[in-house]
């Protein structure tokens, strides 16, 4: 609901941008769901840092399920922000800037963290890699988010500059709206699909009980 | 419509389109999960029976028998399979089960 209102709210109420027009509401849902890839990322190294230190095993489940939606949400900022680039810049994709590089590479190297987490055996030994694998993903969120700040050349805006947001009022609240909602949808898309993993690793102990 | 309308709604469509999908495939995880439970309680109800069927004929010479029947059905029985559970080919894969080979 939270997200149904900030995507009302950004193509109603906020105005339209003078340069790029109703494209630009496109900012409403990429940016928010880049910050949400990045919070679901951060959040599983969170969580891996927790298994190395205290060694709960409940913690490699909670790290892979937050990668898990850290990287549907990072398909969807690729998308999202391909169909933007599209319409602004006319091309798909470039390689030519850091940010969407980075992200690119962000989002390979934890789509590897499944590769790697399948090719070794479950136990001990795969939490603690997965985990350690996990916390140097992380290192690669504010390269990613800096990149485009330290950078000179670029077509990529930066709308959250030193000065605060570079946006209207509205379109601010539009924007923290979204962001909301976008966080939350994440939130309650993780916490389902922990549920469903808790159960379904508990069936399989109570079938190998029973059979 | 304008392109860029068209490309902005395009861009929500495609976040709309993830969560569905992402719905559609948890309900279908959900319904696997509840079929998979429900064949574990009918199992389990079958056992208790079984125990119960053993108690109740102790000392009469039946429960000997009822046990072995059950000890019997756990050891080979149709529902388990010829090979050990945790073998080279078997066993679970990541977050997915892989079921063991059947002969033939």
């Amino acid at each position: 609901m939270l997200l149904l209102a900030g995507v009302l709210l950004a193509i109603y109420w906020a105005p339209e941008d003078a340069d790029q027009g109703f494209s630009q509401k496109i900012f409403f849902i990429h940016v928010p769901v880049a910050l949400t890839a990045y919070a679901c990322f951060g959040w599983a190294a969170w969580k891996a840092l927790r298994l190395l230190l205290k060694g709960d095993e409940r913690h490699d489940l909670e790290s892979y399920t937050a990668v898990h939606m850290g990287v549907i949400f990072g398909v969807l900022t690729l998308a999202t922000g391909s169909i933007w680039a599209k319409i602004s810049w006319n091309t798909w994709w470039t390689w030519s800037e850091q940010q969407l590089v980075l992200f690119l590479v962000l989002f390979l190297f934890y789509s590897a963290y499944f590769m790697l987490r399948f090719s070794l055996e479950p136990g001990r030994q795969r939490a603690n890699i997965s985990a350690v694998y996990a916390l140097f993903g992380v290192v690669l969120i504010p390269v990613s988010f800096l990149a485009i700040r330290l950078a000179e050349n670029f077509i990529h805006p930066v709308v959250f500059t030193r000065d605060g947001p570079q946006m209207t009022t509205t379109m601010f609240v539009s924007f923290l709206v979204c962001l909301a909602g976008t966080l939350a949808l994440a939130a309650a898309l993780y916490l389902n699909e922990l549920a469903g993993k808790r159960i379904d690793s508990r069936l399989r102990e109570l079938r190998e009980a029973l059979l | 419509m304008t392109s860029g309308e068209k490309y902005a709604f395009a861009a929500y469509a495609i976040v709309l389109a993830a969560v569905l999908a992402y719905v559609l495939i948890f309900a279908t995880k959900l319904a696997r999960l509840e079929r998979e439970l429900t064949e574990l309680a009918a199992l389990a109800r079958e056992r208790g029976a079984l125990v119960r069927e053993a108690d109740q004929g102790k000392g009469s010479g039946e429960r000997g028998a009822l046990v072995r029947e059950a000890d019997q059905g756990k050891g080979s029985g149709e529902a388990r399979s010829a090979r050990p559970r945790r073998g080279p080919g078997e066993g679970v894969r990541g977050n997915r089960e892989v079921p063991p080979r059947t002969n033939g």
